[in-house]
């Protein structure tokens, strides 16, 4: 039925097959929409949030998501401005990842401020000493990069292709991608260091915050790291499983390989930097406000927390990576993806929950957070959004270029 | 937004928690002033408003030396070097430092609610409005005319009561004077204090009541260490209480 | 002019890039705020001038000065303390500053109303006219005159000329049933009596103390005059090292109170007296009292000294309250030295009667160091100049009715004493003896949920016929009316406040109303004069004024007249500075200067008369200070030597100890009011989290008593005596001694509005009233509990 709109040379599965999943990822986004619509509608009581927790699952996610997609810009640095050429195989679906993440980020952002009408006001009213301002001007900007970069595959639909205006701006677009990845990588590497500046800049939270050094150019760079480090096994992890679902080869391995190692060394580093950050912070920082290390971890948020991003989440995956063995086992691959990408949401969950649980005045007393479901669906939609995205533009757009020659049609 | 540039004026407030009887005529003055909504439910604490929030101390001690003491705390009108943690983080500029007062403001009407101030006190000063506020019919009537209400989805804190400062500078200038004398501005709960806990005036001037109290051997702020400079000072003789205000170890 | 394409693309562009160099869309996008803020639902406050008027709380006895805000001179914005004021200084209490939720409260009543179905159900209390209410309640009084003795009158104000036309009314209609709602004054009139010779009450010169020893007050947490007292503890406070103020607080509780003095005893429940009579102990055997008052000034010190010897030294003492002897002689030895040194008493806010020889124990200590009329000492409340009103008429009905014993005497105690006995009242009505009540009127009072206790009392409403309620709000009580009378708020209403209890000097306070009243109440007063003037005889005679304001008028007309004494009206006024017998002379010149400044600033005080020497003080037969009380013989009670003299008698809690293990003791505290209004949003917002959380209040306990019964923090469990059983959760604190159930009082509403009604439990529905076996004056400290989780 839609076979006018599906690549030449491309087996997809039927249209009726393809709705029933459309199907339950429209629930999913239903569930979500809804739940969004009661934040808008009622206010964000219907959250777990309060004056403990001005920040929860909400930030949490925008956070964790916004790190994940760096595998948009990271692979895109790889790509063009680096030059792997193997990796691009693998581009434009990292290209759609980032703009999902993205932009389901900036949807969770809106149901996040109390106020989503005034939410220019952060362009409006710029304070430029806040980090939030940074981060809400380099993602807006980035978003616009990606969507720039999304903008020819999206032209390059067998339908679309056919005028010639848009296959005429596409192939220009294509010329110089170049540029937009390298405004991407300058972009996306400054917010995702903001993003660390975010909390760092607390200092009346001793949790988050770092001082002289350790806030620039340390955090900056940890927080670039920590994004980099995982975004690509996102990127990664989203390849496995379009191949796992449609049953085919639809990226060199070569190309997968690749981006594992650069994962795994980039990993390795992160966790360099990070035991540092957190050894520093143990024996100076935080003494030196008076605050005992031990003091930071109290039950649920105990040290198991730490425990689980660096070593489970950090030393682990990074070793597997590191192992050309070990990443060249599918099953193996997949798990330190997994335990990556888990490391980044414990992180920002930490940095976010765990940061404004922690009782600051003596006579405070630890809280904990619990959210609701008004708060786990529009996250959980923003999964299922991703599945949407990825799903059309598999089945419409000329996502894998390798795709016909990995799989001829008999 | 500008620097700490601590000019001849520094608004302050010097609460001696000896004194303190914890009765509460503050918080309760605080919330008539300005015009502080309130719901039928107000026990989940942590989404309750209260400008001026008492909190409970005890020695932890058992019975019988036990002890408590309530410590009323505004907004501490951090006067931290550049900036406050509040204003530092705010996006659009809502909350901001008068640096020819010192003065903490907070500007609903700007605030887009992300609570990222929230986040940055750790004097629990700052409060979010979760729900719209509403008056049983006819206690709307008792709204005061100087302080607009808040609507859902802004975030609000204690101000240090400055209409009051407007209202005080509008009837000096009235008469003619550009400086005010000290007495002439004084916040809600200051005035209402039964027990004279309270004390208020221009820290920058040593001459004043503050400026010495502050001064005082039982002197002491909430966290001393974080370096936020809070302008509200406590008074304590009382060691415990001390140990309590700042988390040394 | 022609406008060809071009000019017209040119004006257009023109016009377009104007606009948007003008300020007007960056002003309109900036508007976006301001309007995002305004929803229409969202209230707006009405703007308009400002002014302030001052007059008198009411909301508690403490009497303060007050000043409202008004908005174009109609809407009350604002209440707060006036600065000229003596008692309060400017200073106010929460309940003072919450006083406009009351005026504007959701819970008030409207239009008289009548019961149309069965009794309690609120939805069939039904709106009559005026006219139709005091139709009806003259003709159910025409109709039970010649049963006069049938009409009760409870009162929760006890002084005023609002109370005393109530009693006036009962007296003239020839009923002897006017009662006040218990309270530790009823218990401290009759010590005084006893001891002193006249029941005025104590009046302390608190702020002239250099030591306060508290046995089991709330002085910070309404106990007095509640703001009078928080700045009397800040004035403490503020003295200089050498001038320190020590106060002792004596209390089973780690109260506020407890924490806020310097030292804390921490007593067996219901031990204070014990301990005072310790400490006299001390003071006589080491010689430390004031001799020159005990020799020349009292009567009975032999007796009083043997008894302390024989019964109180150290070491007795030490076993009864459980405080180490030698603190007690510690604290002894300092109470004797710091002069001048005042103990008080009664227990928390003064709501519980009390015995009167745990009062009279108090009193000895304070007599034994010789601060009886003393400065910095206590003294008694100076009545104010007040002119008297024409005599009651009594005609032969209120002749014959003058006759009949009260409701609250009865035969199992030496009673009827000078006191009423609120807890004979109510067994009385239950038991229709001497004589059935017939109707019963409730005057600023709850005490369907107020009195400790209540059960009682809301069983002896079913035996009455007609309750009739003046309340102005959806109490408890006016739930259980049949017609009710709803008068003007306190900012509504003219009035007199009298002294406030406890102080030292007279005040006389007038409140007026500050706005037009908002609904069509009438004043209680008036409401008595049109009903005595639509009944015949004595009683319309007694009331020959054309409305309460003239009647009022009439007796401040003694205060024109006194020749001293002053309207407060600046600033910084300090009566105890000077000390009494500072004569002050007046700043008015005629009565209608001083109704018009009183009206102005509120306040009339006098410092002239001095306090009353030794050898004038006491109108004992002796004329001394009693320790040994011959009026008490006189009046016929019966008893041996020990009955006349302060001592300690053992409360036994009631319930039986095998299956109510623990004690459970009530508290009060200054955020939850106790008096017959409910307490207001403001302060309940103010409870913390483990006072009351969602409708739960919480029972406070040591975590030793916890422990033995398995309990952590928030357990919900079941408090239950022989009265009844309630649901809280618990919460623990050292501040609760081991085995003793502390559960705070004014919660428990099912009156009033959405912001009160269900939050809690109500004590007084589970507390058991004791009375003094002698005095019959009750207590409601000591009922046997348990408590288990649920
Ligand atoms: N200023 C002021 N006024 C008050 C009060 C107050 O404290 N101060 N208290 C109020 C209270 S609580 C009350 S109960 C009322 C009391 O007020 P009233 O009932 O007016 O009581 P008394 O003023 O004591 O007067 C009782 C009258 O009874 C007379 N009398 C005494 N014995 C007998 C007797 O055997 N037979 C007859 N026929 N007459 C007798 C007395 O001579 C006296 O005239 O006053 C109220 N008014
Ligand atoms: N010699 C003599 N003695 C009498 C009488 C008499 O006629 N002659 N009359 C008797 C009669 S009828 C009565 S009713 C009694 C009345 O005598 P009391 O019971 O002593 O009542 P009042 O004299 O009205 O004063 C009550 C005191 O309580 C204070 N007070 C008011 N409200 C409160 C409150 O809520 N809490 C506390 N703690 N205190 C409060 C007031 O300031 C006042 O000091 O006196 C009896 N005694
Ligand atoms: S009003 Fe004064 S005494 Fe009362 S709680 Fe506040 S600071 Fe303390
Ligand atoms: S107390 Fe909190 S809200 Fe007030 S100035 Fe300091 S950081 Fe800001
Ligand atoms: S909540 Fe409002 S005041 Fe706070 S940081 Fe955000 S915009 Fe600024
Ligand atoms: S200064 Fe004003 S706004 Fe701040 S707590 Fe006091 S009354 Fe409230
Ligand atoms: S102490 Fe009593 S009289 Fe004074 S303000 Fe409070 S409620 Fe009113
Ligand atoms: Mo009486």
């Amino acid at each position: 039925m839609d076979s006018a709109l599906i690549p030449e040379g491309v087996k997809r599965c039927s249209f009726k097959a393809f709705c029933l999943w459309l199907l339950v990822i429209f629930g999913v986004i239903g569930w979500g929409l809804l739940g969004g619509f009661l934040v808008l509608w009622k206010g964000l009581n219907v959250t777990g949030l309060n004056d403990y927790f001005g920040f929860g699952l909400y930030i949490t996610a925008d956070l964790a998501i916004i790190a994940l997609g760096a595998g948009a810009f990271f692979t895109g640095f790889l790509t063009y401005v680096i030059g792997k050429k193997e990796l691009k195989d693998i581009i434009n679906l990292a290209v759609v990842v980032g703009f999902i993440c993205y932009t389901g980020a900036q949807l969770v952002l809106l149901l996040e401020i109390g106020q989503p009408i005034r939410g220019w006001f952060s362009f409006w009213h710029p304070n430029v000493h806040s980090m939030l301002t940074e981060v809400i001007f380099c993602i807006t900007c980035y978003t616009i990069v990606l969507t720039i970069e999304f903008l020819p595959l999206i032209l390059e639909n067998r339908q679309l292709d056919k005028v010639p205006e848009f296959h005429f701006f596409s192939h220009n677009l294509h010329e110089i991608m170049v540029v937009f990845a390298a405004t991407g990588t300058f972009l996306s590497f400054f917010h995702q260091g903001s993003l660390g500046g975010l909390y760092g800049v607390m200092f009346a939270r001793p949790f988050a915050f770092r001082e002289g050094f350790f806030i620039w150019p340390w955090t900056f760079f940890l927080f670039v790291a920590s994004a980099i480090a995982s975004g690509p096994a996102l990127t990664i992890l989203v390849t496995m499983m379009v191949q796992g679902i449609t049953r085919k080869k639809l990226v060199r391995r070569e190309a997968i390989s690749l981006l594992a190692k650069v994962t795994g060394y980039l990993l390795a580093f992160y966790m360099l930097v990070k035991i540092l950050d957190t050894w520093w912070w143990a024996t100076h920082t935080a003494p030196n406000m008076g605050v005992s290390f031990s003091e930071f971890f109290q039950a649920p948020y105990g040290l198991w927390l730490l425990f689980a991003e660096i070593v489970v989440c950090g030393i682990i995956p990074a070793i597997i990576l590191l192992t050309p063995k070990a990443r060249e086992d599918e099953v193996l691959l997949i798990v330190a993806c997994v335990l990556d990408c888990a490391g980044i949401v414990i992180n920002r969950f930490v940095f976010t929950v765990q940061n404004l649980a922690l009782p600051v005045m003596p006579f405070d007393r630890l809280e904990i957070y619990v959210p609701t479901w008004q708060e786990w669906a529009p996250t959980v939609a923003v999964i299922a959004y991703g599945a949407l995205l990825i799903s059309l533009s598999y089945r419409y757009l000329p996502v894998f270029p390798r795709e016909r020659e990995l799989n001829p049609i008999d | 937004m500008s620097g700490n540039k601590s000019g001849k004026l520094r608004y302050g407030m010097v609460i001696d928690v000896d004194k303190c009887t914890g009765c509460m005529t503050c918080a309760v003055a605080c919330q008539q002033e300005n015009n502080i909504p309130f719901r039928e439910d107000e026990t989940k604490k942590v989404r309750s408003i209260t400008w001026m929030e008492i909190f409970y101390l005890d020695n932890g001690q058992p019975y019988p030396d036990h002890r408590k003491a309530y410590l009323p705390r505004p907004c501490l009108q951090c006067d931290a070097d550049p900036y406050p943690p509040c204003t530092f983080v705010c996006p659009v500029n809502a909350t901001q430092r008068d640096e020819e007062t010192g003065l903490v403001s907070h500007i609903p009407v700007r605030c887009i609610g992300c609570r990222y101030c929230i986040s940055a006190c750790s004097y629990h000063a700052r409060y979010f409005n979760w729900w719209d506020p509403k008056w049983p019919k006819p206690m709307e009537e008792m709204l005061t005319p100087e302080v607009s209400t808040r609507m859902r989805g802004v975030v609000e804190k204690c101000t240090f009561c400055v209409h009051r400062l407007q209202l005080a500078k509008e009837k000096a200038f009235l008469e003619g004077r550009r400086e005010l004398e000290e007495g002439e501005y004084v916040p809600a709960c200051v005035e209402a204090c039964p027990a004279k806990a309270m004390t208020f005036g221009n820290l920058a001037d040593s001459h004043s009541e503050v400026a010495k109290l502050s001064k005082s051997p039982k002197a002491f702020r909430l966290l001393e260490k974080l370096g936020t400079k809070p302008k509200v000072i406590y008074l304590s003789s009382q060691e415990w209480i001390h140990k309590l205000a700042d988390n040394v170890v | 002019m022609k406008l060809d394409r071009r000019a017209f693309v040119k004006l257009i562009a023109g016009g377009v890039g104007g606009t948007l160099l003008s300020p007007l869309p960056w002003k309109l996008a900036d508007d976006t705020a301001i309007w995002s803020q305004n929803w229409f639902w969202r209230p707006s406050p009405e703007r308009g001038g400002t002014t302030a008027v001052k007059t008198v709380c009411q909301l508690c006895p403490g009497g303060c000065g007050i000043r409202v805000r008004l908005v174009n001179g109609k809407k009350a914005v604002n209440i707060d303390g006036n600065p000229s004021h003596p008692v309060n200084q400017g200073g106010i209490c929460p309940l003072g500053a919450s006083g406009l939720q009351y005026l504007y409260g959701p819970s008030r009543i409207e239009t008289p109303l009548k019961q149309t179905g069965q009794r309690g159900d609120v939805t069939t209390l039904k709106p009559i006219s005026w006219d139709e209410a005091l139709e009806i309640l003259a003709t159910k009084l025409r109709g039970m005159r010649q049963k006069a003795r049938g009409l009760v009158c409870v009162s929760g104000k006890r002084q005023g000329t609002v109370p005393e036309l109530f009693a006036r009314f009962l007296h003239a209609y020839g009923s002897p049933n006017y009662f006040s709602m218990p309270a530790a004054a009823d218990a401290e009139s009759l010590g005084m009596l006893f001891s002193q010779g006249q029941s005025k009450l104590p009046g302390y010169d608190l702020e002239n103390a250099k030591m306060i020893v508290s046995f089991g007050t709330s002085y910070i947490e309404g106990w007095g005059a509640p703001a009078r007292m928080l700045l009397a503890y800040g004035n403490w406070r503020s003295k200089s090292k050498r001038d320190r103020v020590r106060v002792v607080q004596v209390e089973t509780r780690g109260s506020l109170s407890a924490s806020k003095a310097d030292d804390w005893v921490a007593v067996a429940p219901g031990t204070e007296a014990a301990l005072a009579l310790g400490l006299a102990q001390v003071i006589i055997s080491e010689g430390r009292y004031d001799r020159d008052f005990v020799n020349q000034y009292s009567h009975g010190f032999d007796e009083f000294r043997r008894l302390l010897q024989r019964n109180y030294t150290p070491e007795k003492v030490a076993a009864v309250t459980g405080v180490e002897k030698e603190k007690i002689s510690a604290l002894a030895r300092e109470f004797a030295q710091a002069k001048p040194a005042v103990a008080l008493s009664g227990w928390g806010q003064g709501r519980m009667q009390g015995s009167i020889y745990d009062f009279l124990a108090v009193q000895s200590l304070n007599a034994l160091v010789g601060s009886l009329h003393k400065p910095g000492g206590v003294t008694t409340t100076p009545s104010v100049p007040l002119a008297a009103w024409p005599e009651v008429v009594l005609d032969a009905v209120s002749l014959e009715g003058e006759k009949e014993p009260r409701l609250d005497g009865a035969s199992e105690f030496q009673a009827p004493l000078p006191a009423s006995l609120f807890y004979n009242l109510v067994k009385n009505i239950n038991q229709g003896k001497p004589y059935p009540a017939q109707m019963l009127w409730v005057y600023e009072a709850n005490p369907a949920h107020d009195l400790a206790d209540v059960k009682p009392f809301i069983e002896a409403l079913s035996k009455i016929e007609t309750v009739v309620s003046f309340s102005s709000f959806m109490d408890e009580t006016t739930q259980l009316a049949d017609l009710v009378l709803p008068g003007p708020t306190h900012l509504e209403r003219l009035e007199d406040v009298p002294t406030p209890p406890g102080l030292q000097y007279p005040v006389f306070g007038l409140s007026k109303p500050v706005l037009m009243p908002r609904f069509a109440t009438i004043h209680p007063g008036d409401i008595l004069i049109k009903l005595a003037k639509s009944l015949s005889g004595g009683v319309a005679s007694s009331f020959p004024w054309s409305d309460y304001e003239t009647a009022l008028r009439q007796r401040m007309k003694g205060l024109a007249e006194r020749g001293s004494g002053r309207v407060a009206d600046e600033p910084g006024v300090e009566p105890w500075k000077g000390g009494q017998g500072s004569n002050l002379a007046p700043n008015y010149d005629s009565f209608d200067d001083l109704w018009d400044k009183l009206g102005e600033h509120g306040c009339w005080y006098d410092t002239s008369a001095a306090m009353p020497s030794w050898g004038s003080a006491f109108k004992t037969p002796s004329g001394k200070f009693e320790f040994y009380s011959q009026i008490m013989r006189q009046i016929g009670i019966r008893g041996n030597d020990i009955t006349y003299l302060p001592h300690f008698e053992q409360v036994e809690p009631a319930g039986d100890p095998n299956e109510y293990p623990l004690l459970l003791v009530p508290y009060e505290t200054l955020i939850i009011n106790n008096g017959p209004v409910a307490n207001p949003p403001f302060m309940t917002k103010m409870l913390f989290d483990f006072e009351l959380k969602g409708n739960d209040c919480f029972v406070e306990i040591n975590a030793k008593t916890a422990a033995s019964l398995g309990l952590k923090e928030g357990d919900r469990v079941a408090v239950e005596t022989e009265r009844g059983s309630l649901k809280a959760r618990v919460h623990l604190t050292g501040a609760a001694r081991p085995d003793v159930v502390f559960i705070p009082t004014g919660l428990g509403h099912s009156g009033f509005d959405s912001y009160i009604k269900g939050k809690g439990v109500n004590a007084n529905a589970i507390v058991v009233a004791q009375q003094d076996k002698v005095t019959g004056l009750a207590t409601w400290w000591g009922t046997r509990v348990k408590i288990y989780k649920v």
